[in-house]
């Protein structure tokens, strides 16, 4: 449909710049300018093809960059989606107890959203400059610091960090203070990935 | 790609244990990496060992695993069940299409197990 809709403006554009060209050398009278009444067949031709081949090129260029804006927004969605479970993530680190399913599945989700992107990326020819490698860490720094308790028979600390009763998790003062700035650290480089596609 | 043997051995965490693996120890909740160690992993990697087959482990499909989990199944093999280290890198094969970078992870909790012994 939409493509029937361009052919029939392509063809009502030509009709109109050949009629006013036409009305152009009838009306106008430039002193010291002569318009050639007679219009070489060939010559003719040569205008109305090149003027058939730049809209062309513009129709396909559009189409091309529309697809690309088409994927480039489904790519920030699902940019959001992963900032979100970060967030909801802060939320519930703030209260200093937290459910271990929630946390696990949570980083699992960030992770398996933020693999999407690079590879939809990847797939429309978009360039991410910020390394995979780089959110996997701070993924896995963060699940080291919500999930990974002591081993028993080692030293035990003055107070212990995490602590983990019925599948509840419980963390120090401090812990949550760690697990926020590394939280913080992985908001910021997904935005840093939104900002990114954004400009591109 | 790795062909498998047929009479290789295999186990899903998903399938086989929980589709949500919890924290490491048994009294800390439930599906602990202490108790798929036990139930499964350590007696499968033994016959695995024993047979001369591969014991591969699918770790894809759960809700997700934290690390003190895979340390106490994986490091836990040579900790608590005190089986060599270069054997188990010889009999075990880790699958993580999900989250690859588990694989490596798991094989860094070996080796670490294997230093502090």
């Amino acid at each position: 449909m939409n493509v029937n809709k361009n052919w029939i403006l392509l063809s009502i554009l030509i009709c109109i710049s050949v009629f006013a060209g036409f009305l152009i050398a009838k009306m106008l009278t430039i002193p010291g300018l002569t318009v050639d009444t007679k219009i070489n067949p060939l010559h003719a031709l040569s205008i109305i093809t090149s003027i058939f081949v730049a809209i062309l090129v513009t129709i396909y260029f559009n189409r091309e960059n529309d697809k690309l804006q088409r994927s480039k927004q489904l790519i920030i969605g699902r940019i959001s989606a992963a900032f979100e479970v970060c967030d909801n993530l802060h939320c519930k680190i703030v209260d200093g107890q937290v459910d271990y399913a929630t946390v696990v599945s949570g980083l699992k989700r960030i992770n398996i959203i933020c693999n999407c992107i690079y590879n939809l990326s990847a797939r429309v020819n978009i360039k991410i400059s910020i390394a995979k490698a780089n959110y996997e860490a701070k993924i896995k720094a963060i699940n080291a610091l919500m999930t990974d308790t002591p081993i028993v028979g080692t030293e035990p600390t003055a107070q212990e960090p995490i602590k983990i009763e019925n599948g509840i998790i419980k963390y120090s003062k401090e812990r949550i203070s760690e697990v926020e700035t590394q939280i913080d650290q992985l908001k910021n480089t997904i935005l840093e990935l939104q900002v990114e596609l954004i400009q591109k | 790609m790795k062909m498998k043997a047929v009479n290789d051995l295999f186990i899903s965490i998903c399938r086989d244990f929980s589709p949500c693996p919890g924290p490491r120890y048994i009294t800390e909740g439930d599906n602990s990496g202490q108790l798929f160690r036990i139930k499964h992993l350590e007696p499968l990697m033994k016959e695995a060992i024993n047979n001369n087959k591969k014991l591969h482990v699918d770790l894809d499909g759960t809700a997700g695993y934290g690390t003190s989990f895979l340390e106490e199944a994986f490091g836990g093999l040579i900790r608590e069940a005190h089986i060599n280290y270069e054997t188990i890198i010889k009999h075990l094969q880790i699958k993580s299409d999900e989250e690859n970078y588990l694989v490596d992870d798991i094989m860094a909790y070996l080796k670490d197990a294997y230093n502090e012994r």
